[in-house]
């Protein structure tokens, strides 16, 4: 059998999306940045919508890795920005602003305290280490509708049926067997190997922003290093990249 | 509702602080390519953190100090700005201060308005790059020969560091800052021509400042950097 006919009989039986990913891996990529994100935190938002977009353009791994942001705080004694009055009050303000720039429907919740502490976030993240490992082609839309609900459509998301509701509305295959797996101590386990190893590099907030470049490894904590990184890896910084937004 | 015609920011800043100095730099440039006017305005950092009860917060997570310090080369170099910290920070931050400097530069602010910003840098320069100190009225008057200010005139600023008003005008530009919101440095207030008041903190929003003023983002401009010298 010929090269060419024996590519074309394995090709006809790959998927579209392998297929894409094929194709991306063939594109030299300058840099990697891995992405710790948590939902529950607007700023990861923003540095998660900016950085998908950015991936379109610059000549980028991007790599999603849900941690958990309050074993973060416990890890490391830091304690929420809202904690200090006047930072809360500029953090609302902030986030309007960054709503205006980035075209990111940011509504903050009803009572902030109770989704993002009481409630908190530990079901959606085991979720998202789910999704991760067996519907990766998912994440994005995953991560962004829970996003939707708790930073703008101030829907609960720390229930089953919450999950399910998400899991319904991305199209996501075999959703009660993934949902299922948030109980499984794999996944647990692998939710906190992922915040230890946040932890590790330095993280003590969100988002955690990995760049490996050039043999070198610069963290960055925030969504507002996307000047200082593009500068890293020899691209440009033009703004908002409003038409690449999937929102 | 007062309309004027150009967009004015006011820059408040303690030249103890790294990110002010970033943001100092950075304004610097942007002000020859926006349609802007820029106050320089000195603040006492400390008694704006103890105002908006936001001392502390380094410390509590000393991995956030850590940070900062691991994330300072990445900033300056982005923007050209030599930058070292004090080998004993605890020391020149906390222990030497910098009261007389933004003393000093409030009067300068009252009396020589285009001195500001060269006295501002050299003390940034002195502190935040060549571990010297800024301290004492004898380091008002290095940096007033280095800058260009007459002897006479330098000594008779410096003699005028611990008086009343100097200390009230200071005050009072803090408490302007506070009443904005600000617990931190540098702060940001842009006043937009239909009369609003736009705040912001650090030396990272200048993206989200140029977007709401209708100017691009410029970058670096690390072409249109001074001499560090």
């Amino acid at each position: 059998m010929s090269i060419w006919r024996s590519g074309t009989f394995q090709y006809s039986f790959i998927d579209a999306s392998s297929r894409r990913r094929r194709r991306q891996k063939a594109m030299t990529k300058r840099a990697t940045i891995s992405l710790f994100f948590d939902v529950v935190s607007p700023y990861a938002w923003i540095g998660f919508e900016s950085l998908t977009r950015y991936r379109t353009v610059w000549p980028i791994e991007l790599k999603l890795r849900p941690y958990y942001l309050g074993g973060v705080m416990r890890a490391t004694g830091n304690k929420p920005p809202m904690l200090v009055p006047a930072k809360g009050m500029q953090m609302a303000k902030d986030l309007d602003y960054q709503k205006k720039y980035w075209g990111i429907p940011l509504n903050a919740p009803s009572d902030p305290f109770n989704s993002m502490i009481t409630k908190g976030t530990l079901l959606p993240q085991r979720f998202l280490t789910a999704v991760n490992e067996d519907a990766p082609d998912f994440l994005e839309a995953a991560a962004r509708e829970l996003w939707m609900r708790i930073w703008s459509r101030d829907e609960p998301i720390d229930t089953i049926d919450n999950l399910k509701e998400v899991a319904k509305k991305i199209g996501l295959p075999d959703a009660d067997k993934i949902i299922g797996r948030c109980n499984d101590e794999k996944v647990k386990q692998k939710l906190t190997d992922t915040t230890q190893e946040a932890v590790a590099s330095g993280a003590f907030g969100a988002p955690w922003i990995v760049l490996d470049v050039d043999g070198k490894q610069h963290c960055f904590w925030g969504s507002d290093r996307l000047h200082i990184i593009a500068d890293l890896i020899g691209e440009q910084f033009p703004g908002p990249l409003l038409e690449k937004s999937k929102l | 509702m007062s309309l004027a015609s150009k967009v004015r920011i006011d820059y408040f800043f303690d030249v103890l602080s790294p990110y002010a100095w970033i943001g100092f730099e950075a304004l610097s440039r942007y002000q020859t390519v926006w349609n802007v006017d820029v106050r320089w305005r000195p603040f006492f950092l400390f008694g704006v953190l103890k105002k908006a009860e936001n001392v502390g917060q380094l410390l509590q997570a000393p991995c956030k100090a850590q940070y900062m310090f691991a994330e300072l080369p990445s900033l300056s170099a982005y923007y050209g700005i030599p930058l070292n910290a004090p080998p004993d920070p605890h020391e020149a931050i906390i222990k030497k201060g910098s009261i007389s400097a933004l003393r000093f530069l409030t009067i300068l602010n009252e009396e020589k308005v285009d001195m500001v910003v060269p006295a501002a840098r050299e003390m940034w320069l002195r502190r935040w790059s060549r571990n010297e100190d800024i301290h004492l009225g004898e380091h008002m008057l290095q940096i007033s020969r280095k800058i260009g200010i007459p002897f006479k005139e330098a000594d008779d600023m410096v003699a005028r560091i611990a008086h009343p008003d100097t200390k009230a005008r200071l005050t009072e530009t803090g408490n302007e800052a506070i009443e904005s919101g600000a617990f931190g440095a540098p702060w940001i207030n842009v006043h937009t021509t239909d009369g609003k008041m736009h705040s912001f903190w650090g030396s990272d929003r200048f993206h989200i400042i140029a977007h709401l003023i209708g100017e691009k983002f410029p970058g670096h401009m690390r072409d249109k950097a001074p001499k560090y010298d």
